[in-house]
């Protein structure tokens, strides 16, 4: 699947999206589940800011992809590990 | 496009918040993980794999937990960052186990994935009680041999690695493009 530039405005659960493209949407978490290794895309099953929600959402899908741009680390706070 | 092909070495270039992030998959606890964030730290003895980052099922974390308590599954007690430099006395009882938020239970992790380098299955451990990131420690990669440097051919600080038991032309090829390693210096 190409990437295309998508903002948060864009996506919406059930559509089809390259992986990687989830990468620069930020302040959000999405569950991708549907995972195609061929074409490297996953189906949005859930896009927002609710852990219950996503939880929900991981439970149901394997295998699944958790894209995590919500948390601090995303947002340029860091762990000294 | 076809199945993404295996790399022959393990390359991963430092972010721009100083970090050297993987995004890998595997199967844990009977569930597989496309693209999971995983953190090399070679500041830490053993990987770690808080369990909020698979999940978010916070109730579920403490079942599961327990499960592992009263089954008996090999733990480790460590303080991480998220401590705080707090220490916590040994957890002793089933209930100071059940509080405390030192443990780590060791699970095996299989079909795993660096980017696209293939890992053998591997022992890791899952902490039930913190949300810091997957962090891949020296108890894997002592298995590798890495280097980490300004790469010639990108300019970007990389870190390139192979598993010590199956060094690859393709790595020694690269760490010939990437910091100029000599074939006859590797001797």
């Amino acid at each position: 699947m190409n990437r295309v530039n998508l903002g948060i405005k864009d996506l919406a659960t059930g559509m089809r999206v390259d992986l990687d493209s989830m990468d620069e949407i930020h302040d959000v978490l999405i569950i991708l589940g549907d995972i195609d290794d061929d074409t490297n895309s996953g189906v949005i099953k859930y896009i927002g800011t609710s852990d219950e929600e996503a939880a929900k959402a991981i439970k149901a899908c394997n295998p699944v992809c958790i894209i995590d741009n919500s948390s601090e680390e995303a947002n340029g706070v860091s762990y000294d590990e | 496009m076809g199945y993404p092909m295996m790399s022959r070495f393990l390359y991963i270039e430092l972010d721009t918040q100083d970090s050297f992030y993987v995004k890998s998959s595997c199967r844990i606890l009977g569930k597989d993980y496309k693209k999971l964030k995983f953190k090399i730290d070679t500041g830490c003895a053993v990987s770690v794999i808080p369990y909020y980052r698979l999940s978010r099922d916070i109730q579920e974390a403490g079942e599961l937990k327990i499960h592992d308590i009263d089954s008996g599954v090999d733990y480790r007690e460590s303080y991480g960052v998220e401590s705080g430099g707090y220490t916590h006395g040994i957890a002793a009882s089933r209930e100071e186990k059940i509080t405390s938020p030192a443990l780590k239970f060791k699970h095996l992790v299989t079909n795993i994935t660096f980017g696209n380098y293939q890992i053998p299955d591997s022992y890791m451990h899952i902490n039930y009680d913190r949300r810091g990131n997957i962090l891949i420690g020296m108890d894997i990669l002592k298995r590798f041999d890495f280097h980490c440097g300004e790469s010639h051919v990108t300019g970007k600080y990389i870190f390139l690695g192979c598993l010590k038991d199956r060094i690859t032309p393709e790595y020694l090829m690269a760490l010939e493009e990437h910091f100029g390693y000599s074939p006859d210096e590797r001797k």
